[in-house]
């Protein structure tokens, strides 16, 4: 556990010094923080290429989503959201840094920590709000809740609640890119508790039998609920834990680390097949709203990770010292993004409950009845009401 | 598979060796590895990957090389393959098939007999059928690949091997539908699956003795043809069930209660299941016949439905504790309540009754664990409500025991087949 904070974020002075007047496309190269570690595979370099543009847009996004989810907590415990609610806060360098590396066609499936992810796929901010509200506007029209997010134009296949059973769900996704041809990938992430689980083994022994392009990423936030890492798993290398499957760690809090990771597991998974990603990563929330997460850690521990890996203030920092927007500026933003959650929240409270007949909706597809014909073609059954 | 490109299949031994009941079988060959999938045994793994292929457009049929093996997957069939288009909005439509051998084949053993449409049958979300006949089969298989739902197709281990004349030209059954094997007048008989054939050759002896059984195969196992099997109950006012699902909870169970919800007022007799026993399948061949329902026990059984229209299909009370009926007793019912079984001939003593319709017991069969008493003897061992007799709770402090209400008419006792005798 001290390990958490013995990570000096060595803030890297940045190799290009530029003015305010920066191009937003001139490039900027930026070290991440940690190297990477790898198993049975060269990790990629450390230096990130990147631009004004999209630093001030990892900016806007994690703000974002750092807002969203401590305004699920206000609302969680104004009981406008019950059963469970896991927040994401302290994690969004990974939703973030992936985005930046793929495109829409990838496919992300994860477990319930969900919220910040649907979000990064191009969910909107009214929809994740409805849904936690249990509002018909909601992105699964208020029938799935907190832990079944999902948005099939935005390649995000959820939002599952059982540990674990995204996985092969997510090696599924895979198989249908591979049988398809298009040269895309899947990242199924899962968290170190459910990195326990036979199934993941399973399906990574098929995904790597068969070659297929599914990128196992393991969001180590070292709690699994209440329980550490250190018991519940022997071996908590979760990169390694794929023996013959390559790994590769990366620090989690450093959205630019995982770009880069996503990008190298992309071009590695669609040559090669599986790649499992482990990202250390840490949430600053407990397991869920019913948790209060410091049972098990220390107030010490989370406070200490907030002030030396919080990824929101490293890309502040990283803004700042490229001198792409004043602290005034980065305020502002972070008012005008608190302004939207909040005009978000709003909308999504007037939006109407379902109708008592979504009760029987979406069960089956249109209804139930095939079209039957006997073999002389002219008889067509009768379909049952 | 030639028709839809997206159509694959996954399941162990599929592939080369051409599924372990060569269903698959030259499917390999023909569309390649990839299209036709050998998995690993990895269960719940590879339903998964099936419900997640599914998710992206790909049609999957999963094989479970023995329905029993499904059990592993139960998450990814009932959480992921049921549930998500529920929970996703609509946004995910998952046509798989998953389809395998269930049902008691030959001595097989306990794990490899099992009858999952009683557990899968309470998922949300998806569709069962089964099929009996080769002309269902393919006709099943077809309206399940080509539905939009997730769909369990239960074929059964012994009815790999028939054979029959099917059409030529392409038909699709519809999956919602059950089929009347053989209109009748006096009584409608449901089953499904291998009870079929069962029922079909105990329906050969019944109209020897000039019954007249309407037979319908249900085919559907969830949602149920009601609109079928109810003009057929407004045709014959009774109905008996024959499955091969455990007692406690299996499909028969849940047709009684559909159909005495729905067709109460035109039933002229209690529903009777005749279901297999709620035990583990045993490997030797005589205790597995006795576990499943045999043909002279539907004959046995449609007697005493037509017989006697208000026959109470009384429950064999201690027969679950495994207290046997004593040799060549004759049970009768008597006024007295119920009690344990094993009460002697007819004596009060005990508290009374043990069974209706008891039935004559083979001579040696003694031992209290066989309950079912040979083929002769009618099912219905209801294991649920036992009260202890009067006798038992006779201590000082116990409340009285309650008098039960008395039986409307004496029952009947019935054995093997032979004309009921009246007490």
């Amino acid at each position: 556990m001290a390990q958490l904070t013995h990570r000096t974020s060595s803030l890297l002075k940045p190799l290009s010094f530029a003015t305010r007047h920066l191009s937003s496309t001139t490039p900027i190269t930026i070290e991440t923080s940690l190297p990477f570690t790898g198993h049975n595979i060269e990790p990629p370099s450390r230096s990130v290429e990147t631009t004004p543009q999209e630093l001030l847009k990892f900016f806007r996004d994690m703000a974002l989503m750092r807002r969203m989810e401590i305004a699920s907590d206000s609302l969680y415990k104004a009981k406008l959201i019950r059963g469970f609610c896991h927040l994401y806060d302290g994690q969004e360098a990974v939703a973030v840094g992936m985005e930046a590396a793929i495109t829409r066609k990838d496919c992300i499936i994860t477990a319930y920590r969900d919220h910040c992810l649907f979000l990064g796929r191009g969910g909107k901010l009214v929809e994740a709000f409805a849904e936690l509200m249990g509002r018909k506007e909601g992105c699964s029209k208020g029938k799935g809740g907190s832990m079944h997010f999902y948005k099939k134009e935005g390649g995000f296949y959820g939002g599952h609640g059982i540990v674990g059973a995204q996985v092969p769900l997510g090696c599924g996704l895979a198989f249908a890119q591979k049988y398809s041809k298009d040269e895309n990938v899947t990242f199924a992430m899962y968290g170190d508790g459910a990195a326990n689980q036979g199934q993941l083994f399973e399906a990574l022994n098929m995904a790597a039998l068969w070659d297929l392009p599914a990128i196992l990423v393991c969001e180590n936030n070292h709690y699994g609920m209440g329980t550490a890492e250190w018991r519940a798993a022997k071996s908590p290398a979760y990169y390694k834990r794929g023996d013959y499957v390559p790994g590769l760690k990366v620090d989690g809090m450093d959205a630019f680390a995982v770009k880069q990771a996503c990008k190298f597991a992309k071009e590695h998974a669609l040559k090669n097949g599986p790649i499992i990603l482990e990202m250390d990563t840490y949430r600053y929330h407990g397991h869920s709203m019913s948790d209060p997460g410091s049972t098990y850690r220390t107030r010490d521990e989370i406070s200490g990770v907030r002030q030396e890996r919080d990824p929101v203030e490293r890309i502040r920092k990283l803004v700042l010292a490229h001198d792409l927007a004043t602290e005034k500026e980065l305020k502002d933003t972070e008012k005008e993004l608190r302004k939207e959650v909040d005009d978000a929240i709003a909308k999504a409270k007037e939006s109407p409950l379902p109708d008592p007949s979504e009760l029987f909706t979406n069960i089956y597809v249109k209804g139930y009845g095939v079209e039957s014909y006997g073999a002389d073609r002219k008889e067509l059954r009768a379909v049952l009401p | 598979m030639d028709r839809d490109p997206r159509v694959c299949v996954f399941g162990e031994d599929v592939g080369h060796y051409g599924g372990s009941y060569k269903v698959t079988k030259g499917l390999a060959e023909k569309y390649g590895d990839l299209r036709v999938l050998d998995t690993p045994i990895a269960e719940n793994s590879f339903t998964g990957m099936a419900v997640g292929a599914a998710m992206t457009g790909l049609r999957p049929i999963v094989e479970g090389m023995n329905m029993g093996f499904l059990l592993l997957a139960f998450n990814q069939i009932s959480d992921n393959c049921g549930m998500l288009h529920y929970t996703s909005g609509g946004q995910f439509t998952i046509p798989t098939v998953i389809r395998g051998p269930g049902g008691v084949g030959r001595q097989l053993g306990a794990e490899h007999s099992q009858r999952l449409e009683s557990y899968f049958q309470s998922i949300p979300g998806i569709q069962m059928v089964a099929c009996s006949t080769p002309y269902n089969a393919k006709g099943l298989m077809k309206a399940a690949i080509r539905s939009e739902n997730p769909v369990v197709l239960f074929e059964h281990v012994l009815l790999y091997n028939l054979k029959e004349r099917i059409p030529d030209e392409e038909y699709v059954l519809s999956l919602e539908e059950a089929e009347m094997v053989r209109p009748g007048e006096h009584v409608t008989i449901l089953t499904y699956s291998r009870m079929r054939y069962h029922v079909m050759q105990a329906a050969k002896t019944l109209v020897n003795k000039g019954y007249d059984p309407e037979v319908i195969d249900i085919r559907s196992l969830k949602p149920f043809d009601l609109y079928t099997i109810g003009n057929s109950i407004k045709k014959t006012h009774r109905v008996l069930i024959v499955e091969e699902c455990m007692r406690t909870g299996g499909i028969g169970a849940s047709l009684t209660a559909a159909i005495n919800e729905n067709f109460h007022d035109y039933l002229d007799a209690q529903i009777v299941c005749l279901s297999s026993q709620d035990v583990p399948t045993p490997y030797a061949g005589t205790l597995e016949e006795w576990t499943v329902v045999q043909p002279p026990q539907i004959v046995a059984a449609v007697e005493q439905l037509l017989q006697n229209p208000f026959v109470r299909a009384t429950p064999i009370k201690g027969a679950g504790l495994g207290l046997g009926v004593r040799v060549g007793q004759k049970v009768i019912s008597n006024q007295g309540g119920l009690g344990w079984a094993g009460g002697g001939r007819g004596k009060e003593g005990l508290g009374g009754l043990g069974w209706a319709g008891g039935g004559r017991v083979k001579e040696g069969l003694e031992k209290p664990f066989l309950h079912t008493a040979g083929l002769d003897a009618p099912h219905g061992v209801h294991q649920m409500y036992i009260r202890p007799s009067p006798m038992e709770r006779a201590s000082p402090g116990a409340p009285e025991p309650r008098a039960s209400p008395a039986p409307p008419e004496p029952c009947l006792v019935v054995s093997n087949g032979r004309a009921p005798e009246w007490n």
